[in-house]
């Protein structure tokens, strides 16, 4: 959102005002004041938060060690991360930071003269709503979802000079495990980078979800091997992923057009949790009820799950027929048999071979049919249905 | 002084040519193989890089399976593995890599890695 759509037409000076009225007199200007931000406000007074205090709280140098390296995973994971988004604000006053999920920032990069700041946040600073009031880190928290505040939209009137973003961290369950957070002074830089920062976003919660992925391969059983190069293969996505943004951080710093990179970026994110939802109904014990299920979503997820085993079998899969039956399946059981199904038919067709993948219904069933041509010319074929949602 | 030459074997076409892109603007000249057998077609014809970065799994030989081939002919770059596998240090020690790098990597780590290798400018 732009600012003249966030404040309504309201330059910084109006909001400002309205700043100042509720900060005196607990009104709100409701034309001048974006929801998201009154909400913010009205959380932050009633938290007790100073609207005019200097520093935040922050912890000792010891505490701050100690919340480092409980969170040394999410730090590891965010730090290439920070630094591309450091890279991309350039040479304008700007901080990239990393909070953990109670709003403690974990790891800040900027430029030497924000960073020498001694009343800017630093590592150990606690940016909750309730005690530096709303900012980039503690309403995005709070909001569960990617806030900006636009000078003088900020709580504390220290952080009027500046324009900052945040977006959450969501992990499996989508819960918030720490967020993203880029604070600059000029309104230009924040637009420059807000495209960058969600990618960043994104991507770094993939990895977090990619490390699950090979915790979760201790359970996959006889089927672990086969597992691990599928689980492989998805990391790739995520590693071209990083790949991209890193070259969109370096586009952006030099002032050309990273939009085509980040849109790939975001393309390959999407196919990873695609991958990574297939993947992870592949392993371990099934305990879900039987639910609607479109039977080509899944094949073509199985498609694009099974790209590079494919490509490395020499074998070449493809649609013959399409027709998208809806079937009522435990997930689980049923991306169990599409494996052993597409695995089988790799196996034993020949180097060079096709698989046709034919969907089908049949009386109460929606059928997967895979086959191919044998070595000595016989066909072979496997078939998985499922009972059709009537 | 000539750029230091930088070859990367991997099968993925994009993955390859954004990190040839991003090697490029830290100043590497750079090659591409498509598979372990067209890195050892590269070399054969004469190509000789000062570090090769090896993906594990792609269609033929594997990535451990063309750096010995490649050392059986006395091509002796530092090879760096680039692998998703959990067992990437395992590989790596099993096929004789000088480093590895487990994916998803980044420029700063790479160029860290790339630096140990060829050593002081």
């Amino acid at each position: 959102m732009r600012f003249h759509q966030t404040t309504r037409g309201h330059s910084p000076d109006e909001v400002r005002v309205a700043w100042r009225q509720f900060v005196d007199e607990g009104m709100i200007d409701a034309a001048c004041v974006r929801l998201p931000i009154a909400q913010a406000w009205q959380r932050s007074r009633m938290a007790g938060c100073n609207p005019y205090q200097v520093r935040a709280d922050v912890l000792s140098p010891t505490e701050t060690l100690a919340l480092i390296r409980a969170e040394s995973r999410l730090v590891e994971i965010a730090t290439p991360f920070l630094a591309a988004l450091s890279l991309a604000a350039g040479a304008e006053r700007h901080a990239a930071m990393l909070g953990d999920a109670s709003a403690r920032v974990l790891k800040i990069v900027g430029d030497p003269e924000t960073m020498a700041d001694e009343n800017f946040p630093r590592a150990g600073s606690l940016l909750s709503e309730g005690t530096a009031g709303a900012n980039g880190i503690g309403t995005a928290l709070a909001e569960g979802s990617y806030v900006e505040l636009l000078g003088p939209e900020h709580f504390i009137q220290g952080f009027h000079v500046f324009t900052c973003q945040g977006v959450p961290l969501l992990g499996l369950r989508r819960e918030s495990i720490g967020v993203l957070s880029m604070s600059v002074r000029r309104e230009e830089t924040a637009v420059k980078v807000r495209d960058i920062l969600f990618c960043a976003s994104e991507a770094a919660e993939c990895e977090l979800l990619s490390e699950r992925l090979t915790e979760t391969l201790a359970t996959a059983g006889s089927q672990e091997h086969i597992l691990e190069s599928l689980r492989q293969d998805i990391v790739q996505r995520i590693a071209m992923a990083r790949l991209q943004f890193e070259l969109s951080a370096r586009q952006i710093a030099a002032h050309t057009d990273a939009s085509r990179t980040l849109g790939a970026a975001q393309q390959l994110i999407q196919k990873f949790r695609r991958q990574a939802a297939v993947w992870r109904n592949l392993v371990g014990q099934s305990t879900s009820a039987p639910e609607p299920v479109d039977l080509a979503d899944l094949v073509d997820d199985f498609l694009s799950l099974m790209e590079t085993e494919t490509r490395v079998s020499h074998v070449h899969m493809a649609w013959e027929r399409y027709e998208r039956p809806l079937v009522l399946d435990d997930v689980h059981a049923l991306s169990q048999r599409l494996l052993t199904a597409f695995l089988n038919a790799i196996q034993v067709t020949p180097t060079g071979g096709r698989i046709a993948v034919v969907l089908a219904k049949r009386e109460q069933e929606g059928i997967v049919m895979l086959s191919s041509r044998l070595a000595d010319g016989s066909e072979y074929v496997v078939s998985v249905a499922a009972p059709l949602l009537q | 002084m000539k750029p230091p030459h930088i070859l990367i074997v991997d099968d993925e076409g994009d993955f390859r040519e954004t990190l040839n892109l991003l090697l490029s603007m830290q100043g590497f000249q750079v090659s591409e193989a498509s598979s372990g057998d067209h890195a050892i077609m590269l070399t054969d014809a004469g190509l000789r890089p000062d570090v090769i970065l090896l993906d594990y799994r792609m269609p033929g030989r594997n990535g451990g399976e063309t750096l010995e081939y490649l050392r059986s002919q006395a091509l002796e770059s530092p090879a760096v593995l680039l692998t998703a596998s959990s067992s990437a240090h395992d590989l790596a020690r099993q096929h004789g890599f000088d480093d590895v790098l487990q994916k998803p990597v980044g420029v700063d780590a790479l160029m860290t890695t790339l630096g140990k290798l060829l050593g002081p400018k």
